[in-house]
């Protein structure tokens, strides 16, 4: 639970920072007031584990956890992929343009 | 007649990228090229400037392919008909260029290989090695024989050109060249001789030739299933 609530202070100070974007930061508060929540009201997590059939409460959490987080980090990929590309192809430009603007002079 | 550009990707090949271009200036006249100057750490850029070769000088250091890409750029803003890979240590023999831009036109070909081993020998070395896996696997994956697939000596035609410049993943590799082959391509070979490299260092170490073969070996067998046709 304490660790829940820090992890939160940290995501809203960082937040506060603007240091995010707000589509981004909205994964964030989600995820980290989930957290929260789950930190102070884990019979919410017994019983969805219950429900589903897993016995033990934590490992319904980390499974949850854990999903969430290989999406996201795939979404990172693709979006890190397309940021090389995209400063690949500036740089390409920007050296293109820079040549044909030399031999004017 | 139609138009060549020869590209000439350079990273630090102050040694040797004088030597190249004078010969293709002097005895080739007819062909344009373009040095694109890989963010060099040497004075690669200082030496083309001075004597006044046609440079494109990247700010910031992008790799072979994005080098390559951007005189695919070029060759494409320009209008050029063939653009062909040309190695900036001087590997390559610039009297090859017309016979295999003959070649391609006769043949009507998108893409043609200089090929070091339609004739002649075939010696056994670490780096044959991995040529003949990866045409192995091209054959497997594509049905098409290509017997010097690694040659860095290729040329395209503006079709080729027109994705080279502009898309992901068109690395100047035998993997795009499987790719292309896979997407409807028509690839075909022609002898050429090379030289061996005077000075500077090749690229190709042990480890880096390791990392090549596993980075072409799961991009031919496994991601081009995965890739879209197009």
């Amino acid at each position: 639970m304490i660790s829940a609530i820090l992890l939160f202070m940290f995501i809203y100070r960082k937040l506060k920072k603007s240091q995010l974007q707000v589509n981004e930061a909205f994964f964030w508060i989600v995820f980290s007031s989930v957290l929260v929540i789950l930190g102070f009201f884990p019979e919410i997590a017994i019983t969805l584990a219950r429900k589903i059939g897993i016995i033990s409460p934590s490992n319904f959490i980390f499974l949850c956890i854990i999903f969430l987080l290989i999406i996201k980090v795939f979404l990172l990929t693709i979006k890190v992929s397309s940021l090389e590309q995209k400063v690949s192809n500036l740089v390409q430009e920007i050296a293109i343009r820079e040549r044909d603007y030399a031999e004017k002079e | 007649m139609k138009k060549l550009l020869v590209v000439i990707p350079a990273y630090n090949e102050a040694e040797n990228i004088a030597r190249v271009v004078e010969q293709l200036q002097n005895e080739y006249a007819q062909f344009d090229y373009i040095v694109v100057n890989d963010g060099s750490i040497d004075n690669t850029a200082e030496i083309c400037k001075k004597n006044g070769y046609n440079m494109i000088d990247l700010p910031v250091n992008l790799g072979l392919s994005g080098a390559f890409q951007t005189g695919m750029r070029y060759a494409l803003k320009k209008d050029y008909d063939y653009a062909i890979q040309y190695d900036g240590d001087g590997q390559h023999n610039p009297e090859f260029l017309d016979p295999m831009m003959q070649y391609a036109e006769d043949n009507k070909l998108d893409i043609v290989i200089g090929s070091r081993f339609l004739e002649g020998d075939k010696r056994m070395s670490f780096r044959m090695f991995g040529n003949s896996l990866i045409d192995a696997l091209i054959k497997i994956t594509t049905g098409k024989t290509v017997k010097d697939s690694t040659s860095g000596m290729r040329m395209y035609d503006k079709k080729m050109i027109k994705k080279l410049a502009y898309q992901m993943n068109y690395g100047p590799e035998p993997d795009t060249i499987a790719y292309l082959i896979r997407c409807g391509a028509k690839v075909g070979e022609y002898p050429v001789k090379m030289n061996e490299r005077i000075a500077g260092e090749s690229y190709l170490s042990f480890t880096n030739g390791v990392k090549y073969m596993f980075h072409m070996i799961t991009s031919i067998l496994v991601v081009q299933w995965f890739r879209k046709k197009g």
